[in-house]
């Protein structure tokens, strides 16, 4: 039996979805409400960073007896899976919409962080104290775009058996171009980005990737 | 105007100096940043776009209370403070009018080391977790911890340093611990790199004037020629290296610090 650690995405309702999915999963499956997100209370301060979530989850990622976790990433927090996966903390990865994007260079990224900052100083129930029990509305509001460079060459270094659910929600323009630096990768589309939906693929993903790869 | 400390230190490092603006007309605020002083804890390390929040916000206040909604108000910072100073000057031009930056044009290009991801990564995890998984250092005696802080800034007075260490620790069970949140500054490879730093820049349209140090000393580690490039990328901006100073300007030689933003200031229109 493996674990399953769940990195819901940034906005989101949290993580009882996809504990809901994943109950078909042969192991224990975690997937706790983010800080600001579901019943979680906020991070201090007004202002949602993907730091917030590794500093969250880091208890969660004990080794269990099973061997490390399969770590699943989704939207913008793909990025928090990966980066769990590098820091060799993942048994095995799974980005959901979670390769990044979309590309822009720094002069845009500048703008478009500035842009999120004026957002949150601009947007009244950003700057209030969080109502508990909802989803915090500053974790919708300046969301970092992603810089392509830096994202390939992470990935490329990604050392544990990758797979890639891309949906039409996915902000990646390129993704399988970008899904192909990622060494040991394994690339499906699903019809929508649906907790069950995803949930399937991945199910199914593992079974074989443990047929094929776990002597018998 | 609003005065802006460095990392690990907080508002109380303005304690000398903020009295010598006051004389010269000015309301000057020190605060205690996040994760510092008496403000309150981070809940992660990465807490820049947070604390240049901060002090957007706390520029509207202050002038709101002053009777001057909506007017911009005067920023220095020092170091990290310096930093964020710019930053917020560059994403609410609105709340400030002018920013003076103290030694604070960011660390040099040799800071954004081109680490293997595996290797930066593990390394990262391994600190967050050591940090989040035991009791802040505790250490036997303010003495103890003003030596220690004295030999990293080896310039500083003693009067400075056992200022910052009586205002930036706290007694507890048997013995003292540093304010500054254990978490500050623990992070993960996020891509960041100093063309981010000076596009940054690109947005501070209010007069910048930065006083750089002129000595060796830590944290103080750009060449002229690179605060030439940083200062080149503000729209509108002038330096001067302070004599005699290394890396805390204000501290080592205040009466040319005062001197040049009075000149700045005095520049501007804003004194007469």
């Amino acid at each position: 039996m493996t674990d399953l650690l769940v990195v819901h995405d940034m906005g989101a309702v949290g993580g009882r979805p996809w504990a809901d999915a994943f109950s078909g999963w042969n192991g224990r499956v975690t997937a706790p409400d983010l800080p600001g997100h579901g019943a979680a209370p906020p991070p201090a301060g007004g202002h949602y960073e993907v730091g917030d979530a590794v500093f969250a989850l880091v208890d969660h990622l004990s080794p269990p007896a099973g061997g490390e976790p399969v770590v699943v990433g989704v939207g913008k927090h793909g990025l928090v899976a990966r980066t769990f996966a590098l820091g060799g903390r993942a048994g095995a990865l799974v980005l959901v919409d979670g390769l990044g994007g979309p590309w822009l260079d720094v002069e845009a990224r500048n703008a478009s962080l500035r842009a999120g900052r004026r957002a949150l100083l601009s947007t009244p129930a950003a700057l209030a104290p969080h109502r508990s029990g909802t989803t915090d509305v500053r974790a919708t509001l300046a969301l970092g775009p992603s810089d392509r460079d830096h994202e390939m060459r992470m990935l490329g270094s990604v050392p544990v058996p990758t797979l890639v659910v891309e949906s039409p929600s996915s902000p990646t323009p390129d993704a399988d171009a970008v899904a192909a630096a990622i060494p040991d990768h394994t690339l499906v589309r699903v019809v929508d980005d649906a907790a069950p939906t995803v949930a399937a693929a991945v199910i199914e993903w593992w079974i074989t990737t443990r047929s094929t790869r776990t002597p018998s | 105007m609003l005065l802006v400390h460095g990392a690990h230190d907080h508002g109380r490092m303005w304690d000398e100096f903020a009295p010598r603006f006051a004389a010269l007309g000015f309301h000057a605020v020190a605060l205690d940043t996040r994760g510092h002083g008496d403000s309150g804890p981070l809940s992660s390390g990465m807490m820049w776009t947070a604390a240049t929040l901060d002090l957007c916000e706390v520029a509207r206040v202050l002038a709101d209370e002053a009777g001057a909604r909506d007017e911009p108000i005067g920023i220095i910072g020092h170091s990290m403070g310096g930093g964020q100073a710019l930053s917020a000057a560059g994403t609410a031009p609105e709340r400030f009018a002018w920013v003076v930056n103290l030694d604070g044009l960011g660390p040099p290009a040799e800071a954004f080391p081109d680490v293997d991801p595996v290797e930066g990564t593990t390394t990262a995890l391994d600190q967050i977790a050591k940090v989040l998984g035991r009791a802040p250092r505790l250490w036997t005696s303010r003495a103890e911890m003003a030596a220690r802080r004295g030999a990293i800034n080896v310039r500083l007075p003693q009067r400075f340093l056992d200022h910052l260490v009586e205002y930036g620790t706290v007694e507890t069970g048997g013995g003292f611990v540093w304010k500054t949140d254990p978490r500050f500054n623990l992070g993960v490879p996020d891509g960041f790199s100093i063309d981010m730093i000076l596009g940054g820049y690109g947005d501070v349209t209010v007069p910048v004037l930065a006083l750089m140090s002129s000595e060796d000393d830590a944290w103080t580690e750009l060449s002229d020629a690179e605060v030439e490039r940083r200062i080149a990328a503000l729209p509108d901006a002038r330096w001067r290296s302070v004599p005699d100073a290394g890396h805390y300007v204000h501290v080592e030689n205040p009466d040319f610090v005062l001197a040049e933003v009075e000149a700045f200031l005095t520049d501007l229109g804003v004194l007469a």
